[in-house]
């Protein structure tokens, strides 16, 4: 335990001078809400909507864990992979060893650091939700059913954690900043969708098609109104994974990718 | 020997068909200043790259302080090799704060070991808007952190202009007089002649020779002498017992003396069969010219 408080300190004292970890601290605090507030420009939802408000108990879980989704994985994915590049960059890695780290020390530094955005990013996220709840749910009977799914806070920590994991695992393999950048938006957008939706349906149909890792830690914060609402029009084409297979894959996918990233930077040279 | 700082046994290195590093073996003494010389390319840094933890040997084995290859060894060596490796928006302050953490020294006079390496002044700018040679000193700096047992530097003195090459050259002598053991890789033999007490000469991974710099340069001394009849002198000289050889060089004849005689020797030996010399001088090898012997033959 005390070498996980040197490890997380040691991140922090190259974190906290850091412009762009500062940057993106901002965004996230000041963007989330602004961002979830122009939700309301189309004005209200019609009578028949199969929820009232966006902004309401419970829906505010869902629909704020859906955006936060979005910026957790820009945000977050893009300050872990420059976390870990720039020490490439700078030489850094090299020396923060010749100093006196071992290299998985060195991993393991990130790792503590990334759980600790993972937990901020999460803790800000239930902040803005619940202010949001309060001041948009007209009556609130009894406040066990405001946080009845609670489940959603858990989803979004662990999801949070798989997106910067799964960039951290890029940046080791990668080492540069624009090509991790640039496999961290593909692979999420093009490739694994291709895949899936490509030679993995041809070979073996719908079968297992959604378990992919990023499409798993997706799942795990979906906007369920809008489940709803493309149910109705085409229930084929969307499936979420239930939450439970998505929080079992996700964990397992992060616990892989750790994996990876130890092996891949015991076995080169620096 | 058991107190030996560092223990290298049979270290082998090979990227592809090249071999980096080959079979080589050494040991470095408590208080040693111990120079790693060759040509660019023979091996140095990867040497010091196994023994640092960041190049994995292919074989072969080292041991720092007698306790193997642990990380925690590392926290007692202030290291330097090629580069400075710094985090450029920081400033010099934030930085040693790093390399003080990683190296667990909780109390440290930043301001101090500036003051040695001349860059108190700067201490608060960020270390990109360094020059070279202010970059190469806060790197040394950083060595001195937590006031190590062992320092190690590879090419400190490299893309330095002169004044900078001066510089680091009299911060490492100072240093040097504080009693660490010291490991220097260069492929500037004045440098290492003038710093180092110990040295081993590599060349293309292999271990050349190895000694005390003393010890390396041959002891055997080379007079260059001249009369005003060349033909005379070499005649004459050729028939002395304790002239090993005569080699011509310019208008000057070179030769090599048996140990236990000198140009007094030499000079009396002449004055005996009437030749006035018109030159003398006493040679003694540089490392230089060992170092360039020993390689070539390679």
């Amino acid at each position: 335990m005390k070498n996980i408080f040197y490890l997380w300190n040691l991140e922090w004292l190259k974190l906290k001078s850091y412009r762009m970890f500062k940057a993106v601290i901002l965004l996230y605090v000041l963007l989330m809400p602004a961002m979830f507030l122009i939700g309301k420009a189309p004005g209200e939802l019609p009578q028949d909507a199969p929820i009232p408000s966006f902004y309401s108990f419970p829906a505010v879980w869902s629909t704020l864990g859906y955006l936060g989704n979005w910026m957790v994985f820009f945000f977050f994915g893009f300050l872990t992979i420059q976390m870990v590049t720039r020490e490439y960059a700078n030489k850094t890695f090299r020396q923060n060893i010749m100093t006196g780290i071992s290299r998985n020390e060195f991993v393991l530094s990130k790792i503590v650091m990334i759980f600790t955005l993972a937990l901020g990013a999460t803790a800000y996220y239930v902040l803005v939700a619940t202010v949001f709840g309060i001041t948009h749910t007209s009556y609130i009977k009894d406040w066990t059913y405001a946080f009845e799914d609670t489940s959603y806070i858990y989803r979004f920590g662990l999801m949070s954690f798989g997106y910067m994991i799964f960039a951290m695992m890029i940046a080791f393999i990668v080492r540069r900043s624009g090509l991790a950048l640039l496999a961290f938006v593909v692979y999420t957008f093009f490739i694994e969708p291709l895949l899936r939706y490509w030679p993995h349906t041809k070979l073996f149909g719908k079968v297992g098609r959604d378990y992919y890792p990023l499409n798993v830690m997706e799942d795990l914060a979906y906007p369920e109104f809008f489940d709803r609402f493309v149910r109705v029009t085409n229930g084929e084409f969307v499936q979420i994974l239930p939450p439970t297979t998505a929080i079992v894959l996700t964990m397992g996918y992060t616990a892989l990718f750790i994996g990876i990233t130890y092996w891949i930077v015991n076995r080169r040279d620096l | 020997m058991d107190n030996a700082v560092l223990t290298i046994h049979n270290l082998s290195k090979s990227y592809g068909k090249i071999q980096a590093v080959n079979q080589l073996s050494l040991e470095v003494q408590p208080g040693e200043i111990y120079g790693i010389l060759g040509p660019n390319g023979s091996g140095k840094s990867t040497t010091l790259g196994m023994i640092l933890g960041i190049t994995k040997p292919d074989s072969g084995t080292f041991n720092w302080f007698g306790d193997g290859n642990a990380s925690e060894n590392r926290k007692r060596i202030g290291t330097l090799l090629e580069t400075p490796n710094f985090y450029p928006n920081m400033n010099a302050i934030q930085n040693l704060n790093i390399v003080a953490h990683l190296k667990i020294s909780p109390k440290n006079d930043f301001d101090e070991i500036l003051k040695l390496v001349n860059l108190f002044d700067r201490k608060d700018s960020a270390f990109k808007t360094y020059s070279l040679g202010m970059k190469q000193r806060l790197a040394i700096a950083a060595c001195l952190v937590g006031d190590p047992d062992v320092l190690i530097f590879d090419e400190p003195t490299n893309g330095l202009d002169p004044e900078g090459i001066a510089e680091v050259r009299n911060l490492l002598l100072k240093i040097a007089e504080r009693g660490k053991t010291i490991i220097m890789a260069s492929h500037i033999l004045d440098e290492v002649e003038k710093i180092c007490s110990h040295v081993m000469i590599i060349k293309k991974g292999n271990l050349l020779a190895d000694g005390t710099v003393d010890g390396i340069i041959n002891q055997q001394l080379t007079i260059e002498v001249a009369a005003k009849d060349q033909s005379n002198l070499r005649e004459a000289l050729s028939s002395c017992a304790f002239i090993e050889s005569i080699e011509e060089d310019g208008g000057k004849l070179l030769l090599t003396v048996d140990e236990n005689y000198s140009a007094d020797a030499i000079n009396q030996f002449c004055f005996e069969r009437n030749i006035t010399l018109s030159h003398l001088l006493v040679k003694q090898k540089s490392l230089e010219e060992e170092f360039l012997e020993r390689t070539q033959n390679v």
